[in-house]
């Protein structure tokens, strides 16, 4: 560890200072010293294919013929088809949870749930009102309905109440 | 090729182009098959491991992960493959006798070892390392690849890593010193004589 460089400042300077005062130690290091250049020696001899350019060919042949394995997901990223789904479903969501009606659910006019005492009916007219304010914006919007028809809709609405 | 411009390959490629795939196998085979050859010591079973690897890189390529340098996901795919073929049967074992006798000897009568018998020697020894030694060998010692790098590419903790690190080379110190006395005891006869 301390010839490869992989003790921290504090141990080095230790074992330097030791080295440099004992001598069965410094002959031990010798040794290792030695095993490092012969291990470095053999690190120079680099290997290398003996026909690159036919090595290359043969792994352009073999891609040839094998897809890349594709997930949903990274199909989905890769033509960018996630964030518009993802912007679809939102509204989607938004569409649909407005037109949730409480009174949809048969609710008792009081009930006590974990010591807390319900005041239903006050729930009850509260959801309804704000219920009616936003009825007539997503009964208005319809896909094929423009942006005047909307807005002529929403007005009349609110004439009408 | 810089870091970008490889990134940038890297991208193309995984968007299915060949010739950006093209250019990251020129680029990195000369590694993937120095560390097959170096832990299989067989030229065509390397070239097979070469091409395995880089079929894998191709079909998971849109998996990598840009926390790993490029070359390190190689050198992890290429040794895995590596170990497995070193734990198949058809993995070429040599036995202790073997080493010492297919060990060079020393072709003159000086005290100066000759490079090549020195590095022969080397591999040899490598040989005599368990699969997971000699792995960790060829990535921190002859490819020079950093501790974290190497862990990275085996998948072994740093402490395991550096265990691993310590019995291969003292497998290779203890050899190596008797690779020596039997060199000494050979130029002593080859003087006498």
């Amino acid at each position: 560890m301390y010839l490869y460089g992989e003790l921290n400042a504090a141990d080095r300077a230790e074992i330097d200072e030791h080295l440099a005062n004992c001598q069965s130690c410094s002959s031990v290091f010798a040794e290792i010293r030695r095993l490092n250049a012969a291990i470095s020696l053999a690190a120079e001899d680099r290997p290398l294919p003996p026909n690159t350019a036919n090595l290359t060919r043969l792994v352009m042949e073999n891609i040839e013929s094998v897809k890349p394995s594709f997930t949903l997901w990274s199909m989905l990223w890769e033509s960018r088809l996630a964030v518009s789904m993802a912007a679809v479903s939102l509204m989607l969501v938004a569409t649909f949870a407005q037109e949730v009606s409480v009174e949809d659910y048969h609710v008792p006019n009081e009930q006590t749930l974990s010591g807390v005492r319900l005041n239903v009916s006050e729930f009850r007219s509260l959801a309804t009102r704000q219920k009616a304010k936003v009825f007539s914006w997503s009964d208005c919007r319809t896909p094929l309905a423009s942006a005047g028809a909307v807005k002529d809709c929403m007005r009349s609405h609110f004439k009408q109440n | 090729m810089n870091p970008a411009e490889e990134r940038e390959c890297i991208q193309k490629a995984a968007s299915g182009d060949h010739r950006a795939f093209r250019q990251l196998v020129e680029l990195h085979s000369g590694l993937a098959y120095t560390i097959a050859f170096r832990m299989t010591r067989d030229v065509d079973e390397s070239e097979d491991i070469v091409q395995e690897a880089f079929v894998r890189v191709w079909k998971n390529i849109h998996r990598y992960d840009a926390g790993f340098r490029f070359r390190t996901w190689i050198a992890k795919i290429v040794t895995n493959l590596s170990l497995d073929y070193l734990k198949s049967p058809r993995s070429k074992k040599w036995s202790g006798l073997e080493l010492v006798e297919n060990m060079a000897e020393p072709m003159n009568a000086n005290t100066v070892i000759e490079s090549s018998e020195l590095k022969s020697a080397v591999f040899r020894l490598a040989e005599q390392l368990t699969p997971k030694q000699k792995a960790v060998f060829v990535l921190r010692d002859l490819e020079m690849m950093e501790p974290e790098e190497v862990c990275k590419a085996l998948d072994m903790q740093d402490g395991n890593m550096k265990s691993n690190l310590f019995h291969a080379r003292k497998k290779i110190k203890e050899g190596l010193e008797k690779w020596y006395q039997k060199e000494i005891i050979w130029n002593a006869g080859n003087v006498k004589s």
